[in-house]
């Protein structure tokens, strides 16, 4: 019983998140969502369950899916104005090609490598943490 | 050296009561996306990921109605987790460098900080296309770009089209 709840639970926020990324526009096919980031809510009813903290149950699961949720659209709304302050911030500095940008796909651009500090500061702060 | 460390101390200190301030009231909280939006070093970046953390962290576990002494018991524990484990993909990310064995709070803080960051870089990469598609709309210009006064950068930087 519990293992199908997982299973459910997986299948639904990993259409969550393809859900997003196609809503933005960062991929065409839905299917080509493989990430890990679906198992994650998994992990803390496991481990939460496992220290006798709550019952492996469907209204918890609901409770930590809804948080789940709730923190990745915190980090979009987050991440969002982040993303066009990198761009402005290039265009300003004189940091990108202009005449390539305006020529490029926006699909293409979103993995074109455009790495202001902050975002640098980001990843290393995140790595520090670990 | 020892004074620079205690103004770092205080200035931090500050730092954090003002974060969490916006974090944590509703009212605030446009204000903190503002403040985002200013763009912010990476010791900020670490408070802020500190304070959502901890408040947000707070509110699932009430939410939950987990016994509060038990919790902070149980987030000391160090517990050892099988590398096999297939069920526990996210924290054997970080296997290899614990040996096995993981304090219970890290794995609630890593938790919550890879979800945050997952949706950060999808929003980061939604606003890199959002402006360049603005851009070739001719939405403006790289003139307007260049001479957008801070507020309007704010205000620009605020806008999401699609219902999230």
């Amino acid at each position: 019983m519990k293992e199908k709840i997982y299973e459910k639970v997986k299948e639904d926020s990993k259409q969550a998140y393809a859900h997003y990324l196609k809503a933005f526009g960062i991929i065409d096919d839905e299917k080509s969502v493989k990430s890990e980031t679906p198992k994650k809510n998994i992990d803390l009813m496991i481990l939460l369950s496992k220290l006798g903290l709550i019952e492996s149950n469907s209204e918890n699961i609901e409770i930590i899916n809804e948080f789940h949720d709730y923190l990745f659209k915190l980090g979009i709304e987050m991440g969002v104005g982040h993303g066009k302050r990198m761009v402005i911030d290039a265009i300003k500095s004189r940091s990108i090609d202009f005449k390539k940008l305006m020529e490029m796909n926006p699909q293409e651009f979103v993995a074109y490598n455009l790495e202001p500090p902050f975002i640098a500061d980001m990843k290393e702060a995140l790595a520090n943490e670990k | 050296m020892k004074n620079n460390n205690f103004k770092n101390r205080i200035r931090n200190k500050r730092l954090r009561e003002k974060i969490s301030k916006m974090v944590n009231s509703e009212d605030e909280f446009e204000n903190f996306k503002k403040y985002m939006n200013n763009g912010i070093s990476s010791e900020e970046f670490t408070i802020i990921m500190e304070v959502i953390r901890e408040s947000r962290l707070n509110g699932l576990f009430s939410d939950l109605k987990i016994d509060e002494a038990k919790l902070k018991k149980a987030k000391r524990k160090v517990i050892k987790l099988s590398p096999e484990s297939s069920q526990f993909p996210l924290m054997s990310e970080l296997y290899q460098n614990h040996n096995g064995k993981y304090i219970v709070e890290d794995l609630m803080n890593e938790y919550h900080d890879s979800i945050l960051r997952d949706g950060m870089i999808i929003g980061m990469d939604y606003g890199k296309k959002f402006i360049v598609e603005d851009l070739q709309n001719s939405r403006f210009t790289r003139k307007d770009i260049e001479e957008m006064p801070t507020e309007k950068i704010h205000e620009y930087c605020e806008e999401i089209r699609k219902e999230i």
